[in-house]
């Protein structure tokens, strides 16, 4: 690829990225649409998305999909413009446009030709939809062009700065003997945007004294306009030598300064040359309003003080009427991946900082120990902003599943809201990205298996609509995501039945309520008597489990039959740096997530041997069963006399790891272990410690899974060799 | 062109004693106020000074005003509260009247500082 061909792919992606997010708003649009079809602002934003996909894919080379938004673009302007409504054919065919433009962004897209035919389908359909309001009324494609000049009008408003001015315009004095008429003039400027006008009437004389053909007043005019300086200039081109026109520019939208704050009234003074910082200092030490104070010093005149007023009340409004242009200026796009090499090297500073202070202490130097300090509170302030910015608010994620909800209720002839809250609850990017698998699963459960159909709520004495509710909440370092719906519920008696046919329990076995619908996640467990094509294959759940582990989660059922089901699942707020706790087995470190650390408990070797190899300990009544990192890792010699048992808690179960030293609590940083390890499962990655030395951190969860595992296979072997014993 | 009408009114209220008796004179005006008729409107208020302890000026019938107006109203208010005297408006300002005042921008919050008992005019608008 030439460097031309790699700049314009460059422009290609920056396009195709800024179309999804169109794609994204006019979904949203469309599904709100639904329930307020009279929406204005949301008409605007279908048609504006439309109208940019338009002009901006042709630009950047996609012309299929910049024909194709051309009939959709119409449609939503003859809506806009009150020529058509809103139709439900009309939003249904803007959601599979939607979809296709989704398509159409990907390379080989013009190669497939299904796709024409799907293109050509939709582009029929909206022309005729277009077509049948030409017939009632005026011509459609006459609408169209006539509308022309407003979509220019659009792109200027959203393209074009605002400038603030401010303008002093004293006239000549003799100015009414050339037949002039000064108001003229500050009524043009008035019309070219929005203005604060004060006349300044200290000139005036008194009546005795008044010439009534002098000019005597004077004004101070803030006008805020998309006109350049020159345009205003212009205003005054017949104005005689003798009249003061000063145009200063205070304030231009997303370049000076900015925010719905603005200059004090003691700063518009001096800047402005009404008053003098000598004249200013000894007023305002004075701690009364500095305007009346001024006025009664006579250092200004009233007028003066009403015109710097009325400034700082302009820019301040002209601020917070355009707090979506400040917010775009505001916000600067960055691709990801240069986030996360940011997240790698506060990482990095993250561990040469614990190098630093364990030098600093090493040494006894207190000067470099007050440097150690500084360093580390700069370090967790910058580590704690740089993992700011990788959260999003999960609402992003939320919106997908409206669509979801939507189109699959209506597929199976459900009646389904889906309500969300918590949209605003920030997570980790990396986490939001990996959740969306899980989360469709979740729901699609729901929408088959959990609400039943209109009728079938009726017969139940419940509405025919079911509600599914998604929402998300904060809890301590954690995110909880419920997904909640008041469908029917699980029915334990048709699970443990399947269960039992599974032989996964005896048929005697007597299980709590939490413990039958942990069958759920087991692999390949369903009780849906038949296979739809949205579940029922009984694959799903143990998939979702597995995903959620792999995001450091987890996840809970609660039900209750004919009320309906909520689906916890708890994630950690990032991916990136953990709070662990250092331990050390032999010569290596390791890592527990100290979120799943309870409590550490010190046992001696005799302790140990008196179990006679059970990896069993008693902690307040309760059996408790360890696994020794030493065995694990086949770690042989110099086990210390005394070590310790980090009791962890694991989906509700107790299991201790037993260590040779705890060294205490560590901000980890999380390292990926790469390709070579990818099948160690009990791995979840690495960190480097202060010294350099790395830590393996370690996934509990699955540590005890792999164990269980082997202690299971040790068993059946065990059985195996005993049956085989017997038959000899 | 300006016409107009003078009379003196009694004030409404209970008398407290002799001195508080105050001569209110009413100036009623109508057709246009505009620089041709700046002089005029500038001795019609230079007059009735004499007349009256207060003066109201009723502008209701004014048709059309330009800047020279304002700055004679202005003016006139200035000199009356040197003499200790009152100038008000009185009646329906009529709209058009109204909107070039602000437009222009003499609308005030405050009075200037010879305003002594926030009479000034502009504040009224």
């Amino acid at each position: 690829m030439d460097e031309t061909e790699e700049f314009t792919e460059e422009f290609k992606n920056a396009f195709r990225q800024e179309a999804l997010e169109h794609l994204t708003g006019l979904e949203n649009a469309l599904m709100e649409l639904e329930e307020r079809p009279d929406a204005a602002e949301l008409i605007d934003l279908a048609f504006r998305s439309m109208h940019t996909l338009k002009g901006s894919g042709a630009m950047f080379g996609f012309d299929v999909l910049s024909s194709f938004t051309h009939d959709i673009e119409t449609a939503f302007d003859l809506v806009r413009n009150g020529k058509m409504k809103i139709t439900q054919e009309l939003l249904d065919l803007t959601f599979s446009a939607k979809d296709e433009i989704l398509c159409m962004l990907k390379v080989d897209y013009d190669q497939i030709p299904a796709n024409q035919k799907k293109k050509d389908e939709l582009t029929k359909s909206f022309k005729d939809l277009i077509a049948h309001v030409g017939e009632g009324g005026n011509g459609a494609a006459k609408e169209v062009q006539k509308q022309e000049p407003d979509e220019k009008k659009v792109i200027e408003e959203t393209e074009s700065k605002r400038y603030t001015y401010r303008i002093r315009y004293k006239p000549s004095a003799n100015c009414f003997l050339h037949g002039a008429n000064p108001l003229l003039n500050i009524d043009e400027l008035a019309g070219f945007g929005r203005s604060s006008i004060v006349a300044y009437t200290d000139d005036i004389p008194f009546l005795d004294e008044y010439d009534p053909e002098v000019c005597y007043a004077y004004w101070d005019i803030i006008l805020t306009t998309e006109k350049e300086i020159d345009t205003i200039r212009d205003v005054f081109a017949f104005e005689d030598e003798s009249s003061v026109v000063r145009i200063e520019v205070i304030d231009v939208s997303g370049e000076l300064e900015e925010g719905d704050h603005y200059k004090r009234l003691g700063e518009i003074l001096l800047d402005k040359g009404d008053l003098t910082q000598d004249d200013l200092d000894p007023i305002l030490g004075l701690h009364i309003k500095l305007g009346e104070l001024l006025v009664e010093k006579g250092v200004v005149n009233a007028d003066t003080v009403e015109a710097a007023l009325l400034e700082q009340e302009h820019i301040r409004n002209e601020r917070k009427s355009r707090p979506e242009a400040a917010d775009e200026m505001a916000t600067i796009r960055v691709p990801a991946d240069r986030l996360d090499v940011l997240v790698n090297l506060v990482g990095e500073l993250v561990t040469v900082q614990a190098h630093l202070t364990q030098m600093a202490v090493r040494r006894i130097d207190y000067e470099l120990l007050n440097v150690a300090e500084e360093v580390e509170r700069l370090t967790c302030e910058l580590r704690d902003n740089t993992m700011n910015i990788r959260m999003l608010p999960i609402g992003t994620t939320f919106n997908k599943f409206k669509r979801l909800v939507r189109d699959l209720s209506k597929e199976l002839k459900k009646e389904i809201d889906l309500v969300t809250e918590g949209a605003q609850t920030e997570l980790d990017k990396t986490v939001i990205e990996k959740l969306n698998d899980p989360l469709v699963h979740i729901i699609r459960n729901s929408i088959d298996h959990g609400v039943e159909t209109p009728e079938q709520r009726k017969n139940a004495g419940k509405p025919p609509k079911g509600t599914i509710t998604l929402s998300a909440i904060h809890s301590g370092s954690h995110v909880l995501i419920r997904i909640k719906d008041d469908g029917k519920g699980l029915d334990t008696e048709a699970i443990k039945h399947k269960a039992i046919e599974r032989g996964l329990i005896s048929p005697s076995a007597e299980l709590s309520d939490n413990e039958i619908f942990s069958f759920i996640f087991a692999p390949g467990f369903s009780t849906a008597k038949e296979v739809t094509s949205v579940s029922g294959r009984g694959v799903g759940m143990d998939v979702v489990k597995r995903g959620i582990e792999s995001l450091r989660g987890s996840i809970g059922i609660e039900s209750v039959k004919g009320a309906g089901t909520t689906i916890t699942v708890k994630l950690p707020l990032t991916l990136a740096i953990i709070d662990g706790l250092l331990v050390k087995a032999g010569a290596g470190s390791y890592v527990l997530p100290l979120t799943s650390v309870l409590e550490c408990i010190a046992i001696g070797k005799d302790d140990i041997d008196k179990n006679h190899g059970r990896a069993l300990t008693i902690v307040r009544g309760q059996i408790i069963p360890y696994i020794s990192l030493r065995e694990h890792f086949f770690i042989n010699g110099g086990t210390p006399a005394n070590q310790q048992i980090i009791i962890c808690e694991v989906s509700g179960r107790r299991v201790g790891v037993l260590v040779d030293q705890v060294i205490g609590e560590h901000q980890t940083v999380i390292k990926n272990l790469g390709g070579i390890y990818k099948n160690v499962e009990i791995l979840s990655g690495a960190t480097i410690l202060g010294d350099g030395s790395v830590a393996l951190i370690l996934d509990v969860n699955r540590l005890i899974t792999l164990v269980e595992g082997i202690e299971r296979d040790a068993v059946k072997r065990l059985n195996a060799t005993a049956e085989m014993s017997a038959c000899e | 062109m300006l016409g107009s009408s003078f009379k003196k009114e009694q004030p409404a209220g209970v008398m407290q004693n002799a001195g508080d008796l105050k001569n209110v004179g009413v100036l009623s005006l109508e057709g246009d106020i505009r620089i041709e008729d700046a002089a005029q409107f500038k001795d019609l208020l230079m007059r009735h000074m004499e007349d009256a302890d207060d003066l109201s000026i009723n502008i209701s019938n004014v048709t059309q005003v330009d800047l020279s107006c304002f700055q004679i109203i202005c003016s006139a208010h200035r000199f009356y509260s040197r003499m200790n005297k009152n100038l008000s408006l009185d009646g329906e300002i009529p709209e058009n009247i109204r909107t070039l005042a602000i437009k222009s921008g003499f609308k005030r919050h405050k009075g200037c500082a010879l305003d002594s008992g926030d009479t000034c005019i502009w504040m009224r608008i």
